[in-house]
């Protein structure tokens, strides 16, 4: 091995703290490398068969390219390529391989009472299709299978769920607040923040040993938070405690948890996508009135022409961002 | 008190590219002129301003492959090589040039810049600039974020939640070992968000992720200040967006700035201006010709006929170009500001790459804009994301949008007609790992061996750098071989883990080859 030259540290570089290294052993040229093991690189690079094409078990896969494209890979397993030739050599009109769309979120569903489907005709030697779709935003599943002249199906394989992506923003605003602190030491939902209640100034000095601030610290430093609480909750530590650890993403998600109603407060606040439109915006008005404030409300990006706007509202900064994103501006790649 | 925020973030990159096997690899080059033109150039600059007492703020992210191989003494030593052969040509080429002075000025500039850089790599740096960047993490001044194990792209993995949750976790804890913490932000590959990942991110510990502009603006409810606040993903999890704006000005070959015409023009190397036999020493023993680095004209204009290089001209013209950069950022808070319950923040993402090989001025251009920036700082500061979520914890809850900051901003890039039949082999492999992984109940030693192997080169697989090399048409056989030694090399120690037929040598072998993740 050779031997590196005596090394100065220069005087400007900030003081050196000890990082892993990879085994010394490693350092070799690629003569020794040779020399040590003669023929094994040759050995490692001989494998140049193709990578194997037979399907294990009968399988389709959909992933999303586009808010307007999928693509669809699918491989058949040989028993199931057996019967299949068994199908087409029946008489009579022969069966159509189709991938059959559905619009769900659920992988477990069932297909006989599904309210609605579509069917792209495929050939299913081609081992994998792009399937153009016209509304972007929405999530498929899909089954593999043979359409019979009957009208009847027979699904071969079903696809995992995938959603495509949405293709422009939403319309709505919809003011939904979460604090979040530390290494989530605290994640609460809150109402919306009051001009400049949460700037807590960064003091802009270097970390101590790069550890996260401690979240003591934290609670004390940060402005102080707002729970919304029922009128007739208690709201004992404990309860707040208990708030801190809900999941808080089952909180927003509408999802009806088994002893809801054994805790009010987390009930309380599963409010959002949960009821009858109209019932959010009572709830939200709510909950926004028990911290003295007014709910501004959920607005759509533009308001009635002549309405008076505050200078807030007249900024529609989401329009704004999205008016001059240009795709792909990255990387070489545009 | 400043107005509002400015994020700089540079994602610094490559795959991982290590051929021992070969004596001069032309990929294992990628490496060593990113060494010479990026990494190294930008440390210098962060020494020069941690010299002059300006405070700053700075956002990098280094991929686990990248830190693997700037770590690797195999490949510290090839670097060593490699800048040799470097100061030896300039060398030469100061001698070739010296009856044309401007000529000969440019190549003694060359000589005198290798040498500093040798000199930095290996006395001040000791060879590890994983370590040099490190400390300027432990002074507080650059925040570093962790990324996926291989820079997977994560949405196209989505369909084995295992995959996706390996790239993650062993990024993660790959970033403890060189970085000595836990990452707080962690950079998602391409930037590519897919519903889901955050709460893998969350799981994992992660605050912050960094997506592009439509991933928010896109995002369930229409967020309230655009990308100039984070969202909060009902997950817990921050999702900062990049500003369309600052990502144009330095990006874009029209409106950009690295497209002036001060600027060295980066496709006219001497490697293809000079005769085979006198590169030959210098460059690639078989007399192929790929850059040196040396490059003497700069962009001029939409013309053939290159004029030389001025050097005083481009810095000139990177300090202009900063100044204008500060001052369309300064103005943009000041609007931001006046419509906003809270300061804005500006999140300015690139690849580190563009500073410095692609754009050759690229790091002097930041050394102004962090010095300019100091001087404006009652306007607009210099912050990194955790501060910025220190300052303000409570946010929106929004579900971002399926995005990535690829051609056409979503997944096509690395699926289409060109790399498609990627996937089904690395969902295979993928469902394959987790059916080893459940079949060995008490491993043995060389067992654990080979899993630890199945997996590296699992990894190595799902590397998005193949994909999207193989979509863009450049070094399309390399990546495409890539990709199927490491699927053959997993699928052969599955099979040989599943039948107890494990060959030792072969294992062996391919340890230290692909010899990234030493702790799996």
């Amino acid at each position: 091995m050779k031997k590196r030259q005596k090394r100065r540290r220069s005087k400007r570089s900030p003081q050196p703290t000890p990082a892993p290294q990879a085994s010394p052993d490693e350092e070799r040229t690629a003569e020794e490398w040779e020399a040590e093991a003669p023929g094994e690189t040759a050995a490692l690079e001989r494998e140049w068969e193709e990578l194997p094409d037979n399907a294990e078990e009968t399988k389709v896969v959909l992933l999303p390219v586009n808010p307007y494209l999928v693509h669809v890979y699918w491989g058949i397993a040989a028993r199931d390529l057996k019967e299949l030739g068994r199908i087409f050599k029946q008489p009579g009109p022969p069966a159509q391989p189709v991938l059959r769309f559905y619009e769900t979120t659920q992988v477990d569903f069932d297909a006989a009472i599904a309210p609605s489907w579509f069917d792209v005709e495929i050939d299913l030697r081609a081992g994998n299709w792009y399937v153009h779709l016209e509304s972007p935003g929405k999530s498929y599943c899909i089954d593999l299978g043979l359409r019979t002249a009957g009208g009847g199906f027979r699904r071969l394989a079903r696809s995992n769920v995938t959603e495509t992506p949405r293709a422009r923003p939403w319309g709505k605003v919809d003011e939904r607040y979460l604090l979040v602190e530390g290494d989530y030491s605290r994640v609460e939902p809150v109402v919306a923040p009051v001009e400049g209640a949460d700037a807590v100034e960064t003091p802009h000095a270097a970390p101590k040993d790069g550890e996260a601030p401690d979240a003591e610290e934290n609670r004390a430093r940060a402005a102080e938070p707002v729970i919304p609480r029922p009128v007739e909750a208690t709201g004992s530590p404990a309860e707040v405690t208990q708030v801190g650890k809900t999941p808080v993403e089952r909180l927003y998600s509408g999802e009806q948890q088994d002893g809801e109603a054994k805790e009010p407060e987390a009930k309380e606040l599963r409010i959002f996508h949960t009821v009858a439109p109209g019932e959010i915006e009572r709830k939200l008005a709510e909950l926004y009135r028990r911290q003295g404030q007014e709910w501004p409300g959920v607005t759509t990006k533009a308001s009635s022409p002549g309405e008076p706007q505050s200078r807030q509202e007249r900024a529609d900064l989401t329009g704004l961002s999205e008016s001059s994103f240009c795709a792909g501006i990255s990387s070489g790649q545009n | 008190m400043a107005k509002g925020y400015l994020a700089i973030i540079f994602h610094a990159h490559l795959p991982f590219v290590r051929h021992p096997e070969h004596q001069d690899s032309l990929e294992e080059n990628w490496f060593y002129e990113a060494i010479t033109e990026v990494y190294l150039p930008l440390l210098l600059v962060l020494e020069d301003l941690v010299e002059d007492g300006v405070d700053f703020r700075l956002t990098f992210s280094f991929t686990p492959t990248l830190a693997s191989m700037l770590l690797d003494p195999f490949l510290q030593s090839r670097y060593v090589r490699r800048i040799e052969r470097l100061i030896a040509l300039a060398e030469r080429e100061a001698a070739r040039t010296a009856p044309e002075p401007e000529f000969y000025r440019l190549a003694s500039l060359y000589h005198q810049r290798f040498l500093t850089l040798r000199d930095a790599f290996l006395n001040r740096y000791d060879r590890n600039l994983v370590e040099a960047f490190r400390r300027f993490q432990d002074l507080g001044k650059i925040e570093i974020l962790g990324s996926a194990a291989t820079h997977a792209y994560l949405p196209l993995l989505a369909v084995n939640d295992s995959a996706v949750q390996a790239q993650i976790q062993t990024g993660i804890g790959h970033f403890q070992q060189v970085f000595g913490r836990r990452p707080k932000g962690f950079w998602l590959p391409e930037c590519g968000y897919f519903p889901g990942v955050e709460r893998m991110l969350r799981e994992a510990g992660i605050r912050f992720t960094i997506l592009e502009t439509h991933g928010v603006t896109r995002a369930e409810p229409r967020p309230k200040w655009g990308v100039y606040a984070p969202i909060y993903c009902p997950s817990g999890l921050a999702a900062f967006a990049r500003d369309p704006e600052s990502s144009r000005q330095v990006w874009s070959s029209v409106e950009g700035y690295p497209g002036d015409y001060d600027y060295r023009e980066f496709y006219r190397d001497i490697a293809y201006d000079l005769d085979t036999d006198y590169l030959r020493p210098y460059v690639h023993e078989d007399g192929i010709r790929f850059d040196t680095g040396i490059k003497y004209y700069r962009i001029t204009g939409k013309t053939d006929q290159k004029e030389p290089y001025v050097p005083e001209r481009a810095e000139k013209k990177a300090e202009i170009h900063a100044g204008n950069f500060v001052f369309n950022r300064q103005k943009q808070v000041e609007y931001l500001a006046s419509a906003m319950d809270r300061k804005p923040l500006i999140v300015a993402p690139y690849d580190a790459e563009l500073f410095g090989h692609w754009w050759y001025e690229g790091p002097a251009w930041v050394n102004h804009v962090v010095r300019k920036l100091a001087r404006v700082e009652e306007s607009l500061r210099l912050i990194t994301l955790s501060e910025y979520l220190e300052e303000y914890p409570r946010n929106q809850v929004a579900r971002p949008a399926m995005s990535s900051w690829g051609n056409e901003g979503y997944n096509g890039v690395w699926l289409n007609g060109s790399n498609d039949w990627i996937y089904r082999h690395l969902h295979r492999a993928a469902s394959q790992m987790e059916k080893l992984l459940e079949g060995q109940s008490q491993p043995g030693p060389l067992t654990l061996r080979a899993l630890a192997q199945a997996k590296r080169e699992l990894f190595l697989a799902q590397a998005s750098d193949w994909a999207f090399m193989i979509n863009s048409g450049t070094m399309a056989e390399y990546a495409t071989r890539r990709t199927k030694r490491h699927l053959l090399r997993f699928y052969r120690l599955s099979e040989q883990i599943q039948n107890h037929t494990i060959e030792e040598r072969l294992l062996r072998g391919w340890e230290r080859q692909d010899n990234i993740f030493q702790v799996l």
